[in-house]
């Protein structure tokens, strides 16, 4: 006998254990937009004339993201792009690129493709090949930052979209308290980034609310043909750490993940008034992008790399 | 105790289960969370609180990587 939908006679393809609820296809896709979509109402994430870009690589978050924005971009009359970055990962990257263009292509989403070896001159498998060097990810994640926000502003869009879910947020939040960084805190949240200037390209996470399991039960429910699997180089110790101890807490106590963002969002607030330094960035001596500093932290990197 | 044949993440297992079990019962037994993973019945995705019979063809997968 099969689980029924707490909703309907229908045969249950999920169980929400946080709201102790078995959904059936119909009603999960129904809660989940539901709920990105009051996300991005409540965090006014998009406004009439935005022009959106939607970082997505391939994998479930990303996608899911994108199926919903492109939803909610047409029925607000809002111009939608899909933006992927091509760090050069063989094996990985072009089996996640495809399915990337293959959903555009069925979404009718514009889709533009951005490499790491273009732009930047070298690959992620160039420099893990490299001695003497930070993790791979560590580059890979600045130089990929700097390619989207540069590739966006360049198209003229105005807000930049990412997976960042639920999970991700979480941990991100609880790796803070435990390096005792609470001026990172500060930048994190569901809209905004780390630079508040013109020249930076504003985040927003529609997918802030949803945990990530969530979002692969949408993406096998859609038929977005997403291949589950993780990047070759993504072994960050710490964040593995926190995933592991977050995903024991939430089968135990569900609702863990939310309770964390929850109470951060409450202090929110005060973390901004206290950490804002008000200092303006100023623009790279290298490659004119927004820095903190005199040179910024891609242009440093690529000269340790000796690119 | 009856025997059953599981999938996890492409590995096929078999474990020992007694009568009346569920698809999260077959996640605790194997050692996999939840929240990580998620299962399909007779190549169908099902809620972890669906029951499990010798017949059924049962395939846990991991979906929560990170990176």
């Amino acid at each position: 006998m099969a689980v029924r939908c707490s909703k309907c006679s229908g045969d249950a393809v999920v169980y929400l254990p946080y709201g102790n609820e078995n959904l059936c296809k119909k009603h999960f896709v129904e809660s989940f937009e539901r709920r990105v979509r009051r996300t991005v109402r409540e965090f006014k994430m998009i406004k009439k004339g935005d022009r959106i870009g939607a970082a997505v690589s391939g994998g479930k978050d990303s996608l899911s993201m994108l199926y919903i924005l492109k939803e909610i971009c047409d029925s607000m009359r809002v111009e939608l792009v899909a933006l992927s970055v091509d760090e050069g990962i063989e094996g990985y990257r072009e089996r996640t690129l495809k399915v990337a263009r293959e959903n555009c292509r069925k979404l009718g989403v514009e889709h533009k493709v951005i490499s790491f070896k273009k732009e930047i001159g070298i690959t992620v498998d160039e420099i893990a090949q490299l001695k003497e060097r930070m993790r791979t990810c560590s580059y890979c994640g600045v130089f990929r930052r700097w390619i989207l926000n540069k590739a966006a502003r360049e198209m003229g869009l105005n807000k930049l979209a990412v997976g960042h879910n639920l999970d991700d947020t979480a941990q991100s939040i609880l790796m803070n308290f435990l390096r005792n960084e609470p001026f990172r805190l500060a930048r994190l949240g569901p809209v905004g980034g780390i630079i508040e200037d013109e020249f930076f390209v504003d985040r927003i996470k529609p997918l802030i609310r949803i945990p990530e399991r969530e979002s692969a039960v949408y993406s096998i429910v859609k038929g977005m043909n997403v291949k589950f699997g993780r990047c070759p180089y993504a072994h960050e110790a710490f964040r593995n750490k926190v995933r592991v101890f977050l995903n024991e807490l939430e089968e135990e106590f569900p609702g863990t993940k939310f309770r964390v963002l929850n109470s951060f969002m409450s202090v929110k607030d005060v973390l901004e008034k206290k950490f804002n330094t008000g200092e303006k960035p100023i623009k790279c001596r290298e490659c004119g992008e927004l820095s903190s500093q005199e040179v910024c932290m891609r242009c440093r990197m690529l000269e340790e790399l000796a690119v | 105790m009856r025997n059953f044949r599981v999938k996890v993440d492409g590995k096929l297992l078999p474990i020992k289960l007694p009568k009346g079990m569920r698809v999260i019962d077959v996640m605790h037994k194997l050692g996999v969370n939840r929240e990580t993973h998620l299962a399909k019945k007779n190549g169908k995705l099902v809620s972890e609180l669906e029951e499990v019979s010798q017949n059924d063809t049962i395939e846990i997968f991991g979906v929560v990587y990170g990176g």
